[in-house]
């Protein structure tokens, strides 16, 4: 049972990751893997933002989530014997999206470190992967027509906790062995739709 | 020149655009041949500044060189604000000043991580919005040009906080697009490969002449560096009255260095 160093804090993820067996998710000390949680997305215009929430939303997106790795990563290269990481980030990355912008930005500023990580420790025995999340069920951003969004999933339902955990358990796991670097999208497909309306804040 | 490219009578603003082997100077001098009065800002290097104005005077054009921290959101707003006190309007705002480190993420030092984040992804950001401001403002919409990089497609070992801060710009460029689309304010991006500018002189990637010729390699067209005035022309276009219904696009000028491999 590999041991999961958790930074972030999702109490619903959290919970559904606990009953999973395969995982031994711990808050310190040495650990095989690491996981790095986002927290719940905000929407934002950008003509509004001020910089004190603009670097907040980057401070807790990227900036701590890195220094975390990094601490986790000093170990696991002194230990010698691989490690993973899996960051879960959010689907505002994916695509441009009004009012998504200091999250998104700060999100794939994430999962390029993951990516650079995957390159630059992957013969050292680390895989790196980030999950980009869409939207959950009890986590809406406000300002979000969540009738518009679960419109515009293909899937018809929003993104379960069960769902998230079920992905990360597998990416922590050996059945993703050769998977390196990826950012896995999951969001029944929402990004991949143009979008049924128009939504009326950009008009 | 064809209409389609003239910028007569538009006033730019570069920053990072001081140093007389930057892309911002390649960038300053290809507006200023379309017509543009510019503004050289960069957060010192007042001598190597007044030769890019005095070459702006040269081709005709009015230049002043405005020093000032884009990472400070309050400079920020005093240098759009000086901008049209001495040139009268800002039509035109490349957000185009960077800095790198090369560090392997084990040994990213607080230092680096700060510098780079501060000036490649919030100073972006503080420039475009102070600017955006001011073209509202001014009620005519307006041209944001930014300088991302190919880091902000494809990792690169050692430039991983440089290549976040770039994909993170890439990111932002698409929703300032979406949501400045309705002020007539067009936002678009330049990806530069390799070019031949001051910022990598320091690279560890071109430290020797082996090196460069192993990169010159993988660059499919003429394998060769990108000059800065290369990618002047590429901002030019995104500037140009030619470029009115692009926005959120992302052009890369790098000789192909990131069409797959080998």
């Amino acid at each position: 049972m590999p041991r999961v160093l958790v930074h972030g804090s999702d109490p619903p993820l959290e919970a559904a990751l606990a009953g999973r067996a395969e995982l031994e998710l711990v808050r310190d000390g040495d650990a095989e893997a690491f996981l790095s949680l986002g927290p719940p997305p905000r929407l934002r215009a950008l003509a509004d933002i001020t910089p004190q929430e603009w670097t907040e939303r980057f401070g807790v997106w990227a900036q701590q989530p890195f220094w975390a790795f990094q601490a986790w990563l000093r170990g696991a290269l002194e230990r010698g014997q691989g490690g993973r990481w899996v960051a879960v980030t959010t689907t505002l990355g994916a695509q441009p999206f009004p009012g998504g912008g200091p999250d998104g930005a700060a999100a794939v500023a994430l999962q390029t470190l993951v990516r650079i990580a995957a390159v630059e420790y992957g013969s050292s025995g680390i895989r790196a992967n980030a999950i980009a999340a869409g939207w959950r069920a009890g986590s809406i951003p406000d300002g979000l027509d969540a009738e518009l969004a679960l419109a515009d999933t293909p899937t018809g339902r929003l993104v379960s906790d069960a769902h998230l955990a079920a992905t990360i358990a597998w990416l922590l796991s050996d059945d993703a062995d050769q998977v390196n670097g990826e950012i896995l999208r999951l969001d029944g497909g929402y990004t991949i739709t143009a979008g049924s309306r128009p939504d009326p804040r950009t008009q | 020149m064809n209409p389609v490219y003239e910028l007569d009578g538009q006033v730019a603003l570069v920053t990072g655009a001081a140093r007389d082997r930057s892309i911002g100077r390649g960038i300053a001098l290809a507006l200023a041949r379309r017509g543009a009065d510019i503004v050289v800002n960069d957060i010192a290097f007042e001598d190597e500044a007044a030769t890019g104005v005095a070459a702006i005077e040269r081709l005709g054009r009015r230049g002043v060189f405005i020093a000032a921290s884009i990472a400070d959101p309050t400079e920020c707003e005093r240098l759009v604000a000086e901008t049209v006190r001495r040139l009268g309007a800002l039509d035109i705002f490349c957000a185009n000043a960077g800095v790198a480190h090369w560090q392997m993420l084990a040994d990213v030092t607080e230092e680096a991580f700060d510098q780079i984040v501060a000036v490649n992804l919030h100073g972006c950001f503080y420039g475009c919005q102070a600017a955006a401001a001011q073209m509202r403002r001014q009620g005519d919409g307006g041209r944001i040009v930014v300088t991302s990089s190919v880091n902000a497609v494809r990792p690169s070992p050692t430039l991983g906080v440089y290549g976040a801060t770039k994909h993170a710009v890439a990111q932002l460029v698409g929703v300032m697009a979406r949501e400045w689309a309705a002020d007539g304010i067009t936002v678009n991006h330049v990806g530069p490969g390799w070019v031949d500018s001051n910022i990598n002189d320091r690279s560890p990637d071109f430290a020797t002449d082996e090196l460069q010729a192993a990169v010159r390699a993988t660059i499919p067209l003429h394998h060769r560096p990108v000059q800065p005035d290369e990618i002047g022309d590429a901002v030019a276009y995104f500037a140009s009255p030619g470029a009115r219904m692009t926005t959120g696009a992302y052009l890369r000028v790098d000789g192909g260095s990131v069409i797959g491999k080998y």
